[in-house]
């Protein structure tokens, strides 16, 4: 491998549909405010991967003021349950007969269908009160007793069917069915179907002044899943019974001594359960409600959505609302110069004494420095060419001139520059040629392709290279006038902001500061700095179409005109996101951290690992040379508070607000990215202080009700590589699995052949749990591409190898998981196994200290990996069905946008290139193409086939007989994804 | 009062009738002020077709049972809601004012009410804190 590495590369791109999108259903107007009515419920289920329902309880309760009033509550069983489990069918009887209900009435025992159309439909459809629970989906999926998948535009959901019809019909159809969508972990559309013959006055819609039915409309339901409100409120995942013990609710959730056998104990849990939640929606709504916005309670699934709501108050409009006549030409570009935070592993698998500091809410603090808040507020914006300014002003800029704030407002812009050799920041394939895998690095590029970088980054790569990039040409987003509109608005309903005069994210941060951290308010002001000032600008989602559907978009990435690309998964921008924001907020953090480099490399040091919004920097008491290494020099404590007071320069916080401190001191052992764990060392003893869960946090516990594994990871890693005794944790040799949901059709599929024959409720349902085998290899004999596999859920670990696993791509047969080879079975990986890679898992985009590639043996101190762009290709978002890819039950390259090259394909010229070099007919010969279908292509008569462009590149690699690697990987970097 | 046997099914039927109504849930009666409270499972506020409703199905306030009961009394008083087969629009237009000047005869009514209340609640205060009209000043 050459010192400059040829990759292939991509950017980001914005779209906008080709045809404008038909005029669609509006979608019926919700109040913010709720009505009184509640239906609370839950539902106990068999421990078998069934997870059919047992029995359930409810409440039905009101609102009054802010209290919560129970009017009646009741248990109910599965229609089969009196023949499955008599016992326990005669406990839930006997508790019904002799136990009070609250609200002072008897405890009604009703069954499963009798619930749903005396409870559920009365009160969820016809009284449209609030359906509340927790972890709604899967409670929902317990009262069905079918589904369907959903069609047409709810194609990709589950299609619940809850009544049965009469006389020997599978459904009744004057009943509503619920669709539930699942867009994340955290988010899913539940919403009522259509019935047949609804009466009128369930036409009525919602908010109606007239009273009178619309034939159009459905009411959708109202579903408030409280762990989707609980994450909007604290940002944080929650079960039950930490949601309910971080609000104090009265009760709080208790646990049970066994789940299956149902006792008077068991169904006291279940009712527990059911009081905890229903106080749970009681704190949750008033805590929502201090919140003066605009914002339904069932659509607060996450802390972007109250900080939007809190921008509409306030009288904001979103930029593209505001600017109607952008330039979406300009939003391609600057897309092109739109990465995430800078994440880089620098001195690998070899422990180091550290100081890791990080800046005080980095996205927040740039936003400031950069002015932002009078962007967003402006009455318009727009582009300036700055080309010559921005060239004069890389040409003068020093470290010392980026700690003077009047700077930063200058930045707010990007620049297309051609590289040579410049640390920008690149997206590109750094491992073998065949790989998927896209990173992100900031690195020396090369490139004789123009390319778009934000101004910060252009700043940065000037102090790290000591040169200035060569600038095409440079668009600033210039902010002129205010808007009209604009509101005060009080936070959380005691801090009183004004968009007009004040810079929201300064004075949010300062408040918080000042705040005492245990309280709501500070919790809150955290939570909305850290979603309202970035990642709304940068929001794209996946829209869902049809299978075999794609649709034509046009694509803006770095060209001046756009090009059509037809696609099967158009994204669809968020309606705050505003690419020019996005892009200069993350260069600008890049920018600080290039900053602390160029801070920490002047003084001779050198640093372990940075990751978006801190930098491990190698520092001891007395500094010098760690280990005798003469590469790695540490810094003293007493120089790294002169860098962290050098930054106080930039700080734009009033009070006692440090812009940059000292997190942690202890010593780092670093893996690659965004894998790294700081420990203190006393002896032989390790006491891990931080860890990361990055490539780990997807798999179940290995050892239930052990202590945290990934730690003891750690532990033993860390001890193993000091040389100290350890001992290897005793589950390392169990299969590796994960858990995660049956969250759409396209997994419950691949139990179709088990759930065969079987009666409804002991088939594997929607939203049922269910385990992934990380890593499974297929049996001998059994084709090893996309072998996915996927089980049923069981929590014993020592039923994990007894289950019938599936491989998701070919569900026709059963697999047994082991961990040793068979002849028969699949073989699992341990957690031996996949700890092993992880622990030696290669910082792809980066060399070793031998100035070859980052390989799993690499250890100590990284360089930067300098590359040249082989081709540029337009993605769409990284992170789709993030959960499922870190399963490993879909790939990566399937839940992600391609928009292609573009009008010009580099990867064609490269090969062109390479046929006029080496000769027609050789490359045909090693290619198995006719020399006629080259003629072809040299008469530039079309693009090729993409099999035939595929055999054109491994003849061309054949034809080199792999002595020029480089060459090799200059073809293969382009290969089409 | 006995307990309700079916609170669901008596949730839904006062949904119905509050949609039905097109009354919103911080409806409350525009002549005596009675609000809807979400204690009470039946809703004890209707629409009153001011001017009658074959006159102007559009115009409606919001009455509790008491002042919709009286209001429409009096709309039967003026003979301003009977309809005839002959009915011209200029038939209509006559009874609805004279439905109008109905309700608002109601509403003068219940003004003077509340003056004269407030009247007796002076006269109270008077007797019981002289000194309120000085805290006020």
């Amino acid at each position: 491998m050459t010192s400059v590495d040829p990759v292939a590369t991509a950017v980001r791109a914005w779209t906008t549909p080709t045809t404008p999108p038909t005029a669609r259903s509006r979608r019926p107007q919700r109040i913010a405010s709720l009505p009184g009515q509640l239906l609370v419920f839950d539902c106990e289920t068999t421990t078998d991967p069934a997870q059919a329902l047992t029995f359930g309880a409810w409440r039905q309760c009101r609102m009054v003021g802010t209290n919560l009033a129970t009017d009646v509550e009741g248990l109910f069983y599965a229609d089969d349950f009196p023949d499955t489990d008599p016992a326990g069918f005669a406990a839930l009887q006997d508790h019904a007969r002799t136990q009070p209900g609250a609200g002072g009435r008897r405890l009604q025992l009703l069954s499963r269908s009798e619930f749903v159309e005396r409870v559920f439909f009365q009160l969820a459809y016809r009284t449209r009160a609030t359906v509340v629970g927790f972890n709604l989906p899967f409670d929902l999926s317990r009262l069905a007793i079918a589904h369907g998948d959903g069609r047409k535009a709810n194609y990709g959901a589950f299609s619940l069917l809850l009544f049965a019809g009469k006389e020997g019909h599978a459904e009744n159809k004057h009943r509503p069915r619920i669709t539930i969508h699942h867009h994340s972990r955290h988010q899913a559309a539940i919403r009522f179907g259509k019935r047949l013959q609804p009466d009128d006055v369930d036409l009525i819609p919602e908010g109606s002044t007239t009273g009178k039915p619309d034939p159009t409309y459905v009411w959708p339901g109202r579903f408030v899943d409280l762990g989707s409100l609980a994450f909007a409120l604290t940002g944080r995942s929650h079960s039950l019974a930490s949601a309910c013990d971080t609000f104090e609710t009265t009760p709080r959730k208790t646990q049970a001594d066994g789940h299956g056998r149902i006792t008077a104990e068991y169904i006291d849990y279940c009712r527990n359960d059911v009081a905890a939640t229903a106080d749970l929606y009681r704190v949750l709504t008033a805590e929502f409600g201090t919140h003066p916005i605009n914002v339904p309670v069932d659509r607060a699934s996450s802390a972007a959505a109250i900080a939007k709501g809190y921008l509409r108050q306030m009288g904001i409009t979103p930029p593209l609302e505001q600017n109607l006549n952008f330039p979406p030409e300009v939003l391609g570009h600057a897309m092109c110069a739109f990465y995430g935070g800078r994440a880089e592993a620098h001195i690998r698998r070899r422990p180091v004494p550290v100081a890791n500091v990080d800046f005080t809410s980095m996205y927040p603090t740039v936003d400031s420095l950069l002015g932002l808040w009078g962007h967003l507020t402006a009455q318009r914006i727009e582009p300036v060419d700055i080309t010559d300014e921005l060239t004069e002003l890389l040409a003068m800029v020093t470290l010392d001139a980026c700690f003077q704030p009047g700077l930063w407002p200058r930045l707010v812009g990007i620049a297309e520059i051609d590289p040579a050799d410049d640390i920008v920041p690149i997206r590109a394939r750094f491992d073998t040629p065949a790989s998927n895998s896209w990173n992100t690095a900031v690195t020396g590029v090369t490139s004789e392709h123009p390319t778009w970088c934000s101004v910060p980054d252009l700043i940065a790569s000037t102090l790290l290279t000591g040169r200035p990039p060569v600038v095409r040409r440079a668009v600033r987003f210039a902010a002129v006038g205010k808007q009209s509109d604009l509101r005060k608005v009080k936070l959380r309903g005691v801090l009183t902001v004004d968009p007009a005069t004040d810079d929201l994210w300064r004075k949010v941060i300062e408040s918080r500061h000042r705040t005492p951290k245990d309280t709501a308010l500070h919790q809150f002001l955290k939570l909305f700095a850290n979603s309202g000032s970035f990642g709304i600008h940068a929001e794209f989602n996946a829209a869902t179409l049809t299978k075999g559907e794609a649709v034509d978009v046009n694509v803006f990435g770095r060209y001046d005109e756009p090009f059509t690309q037809r696609v099967d998964r158009p994204e669809v921008s968020g309606v705050w996101c505003f690419p020019p924001f996005a892009t200069v907020i993350c260069g600008a953090a890049r920018l600080m951290l290039a900053m602390l480099e160029r801070a920490v490399t002047d003084l001779g040091g050198t640093w372990a690992f940075c990751d978006t919004d801190s930098m491990a920097i190698v520092a001891s008491t007395a500094g010098g040379r760690v280990d005798g290494d003469p590469a790695i020099r540490a810094l003293t404590i007493g120089q790294v508070d002169q860098i962290r007071q050098r930054f106080e320069q930039l700080n734009p916080y009033s009070g006692a607000i440090e812009l940059l401190r000292v997190d942690q001191i202890a010593d780092a052992y670093v893996i690659s990215s965004k894998r790294y764990a700081l420990f203190h060392r006393a002896a032989d003893r390790i006491e891990i202080v931080k860890r990361s869960e990055h490539g780990l946090g997807h798999l179940l516990h290995p050892n239930p009700g052990g202590s945290d594994w990934i730690s003891e990871f750690w532990h033993h890693e860390i001890a193993t590589a000091l040389g100290l005794p350890t001992t290897e944790p005793d589950w390392y040799d169990r299969p590796a699995v994960g858990r995660t949901h049956i969250t759409g059709p396209h997994l419950l599929t691949a139990f179709r052949h088990i759930n065969a024959g079987k009666p409804y409720r002991d088939q594997i349902k929607p939203f049922n749990f269910a385990l992934f085998a990380a890593g499974a290899k297929p049996p001998p004999g059994t084709q090893p591409e996309n072998f996915r596999l996927i089980g049923p859920y069981a929590t014993d670990p020592a039923m994990w190898p007894l289950l019938r696993w599936v491989n998701l791509t070919d569900p026709s047969r059963t697999h047994r998981l082991t961990t040793r080879p068979t002849p028969s079975a699949a073989l699992g990986d341990t957690y031996r196994s996949v700890l092993a890679r992880h622990a030696t898992y290669p910082e792809t985009k980066s060399l070793g200290p031998d100035g070859q590639p980052c390989r799993r043996d690499t250890t100590g101190l990284l360089q930067r990996r300098h590359v040249q762009v082989a081709t540029i290709t337009h993605h769409g978002k990284d992170t789709n069905r993030i959960d499922h890819v870190a399963a490993g039950l879909v790939d990566r390259n399937d839940t992600r946008t391609s928009y292609g090259q573009g009008p010009v394909d580099l990867q064609l010229e490269l090969i062109l290139k390479a046929i006029r070099l080496i000769g027609a007919s050789k490359i045909a010969r090693a290619a198995r193409i006719t020399p006629r279908q080259i003629s072809r292509l040299l008469a530039d008569t079309g693009r090729p086939h993409p099999n035939t462009r595929r055999r054109l590149i491994e003849g061309i690699a054949a034809h080199t007989n792999g002595t020029d690697t480089s060459d090799t990987a200059l073809w293969h970097a382009g290969t089409p994804t | 009062m006995l307990p309700d046997p079916d609170p669901p099914r008596t949730a839904a039927r006062a949904a119905r009738h509050t949609r039905r109504n097109a009354l919103q849930p911080d409806s409350e009666c525009a002549l005596c002020g009675t609000t809807n409270p979400v204690a009470l499972k039946r809703s004890r506020l209707e629409n009153h077709h001011a001017a009658g409703q074959h006159n102007d199905d559009d115009l409606l306030v919001v009455l509790c049972l008491n002042c919709h009961a009286i209001a429409t009394e009096n709309q039967h008083v003026v003979d301003a809601i009977r309809t005839r087969p002959d009915d011209t629009i200029i038939d209509r237009v006559r009874r609805g004012l004279l439905s109008i000047a109905a309700f608002l005869s109601q509403l003068v009514d219940t003004l003077v009410e509340f003056a004269s209340l407030l009247d007796l609640f002076c006269d109270q205060l008077d007797s019981r804190v002289p000194t309120w009209r000085l805290e006020l000043q």
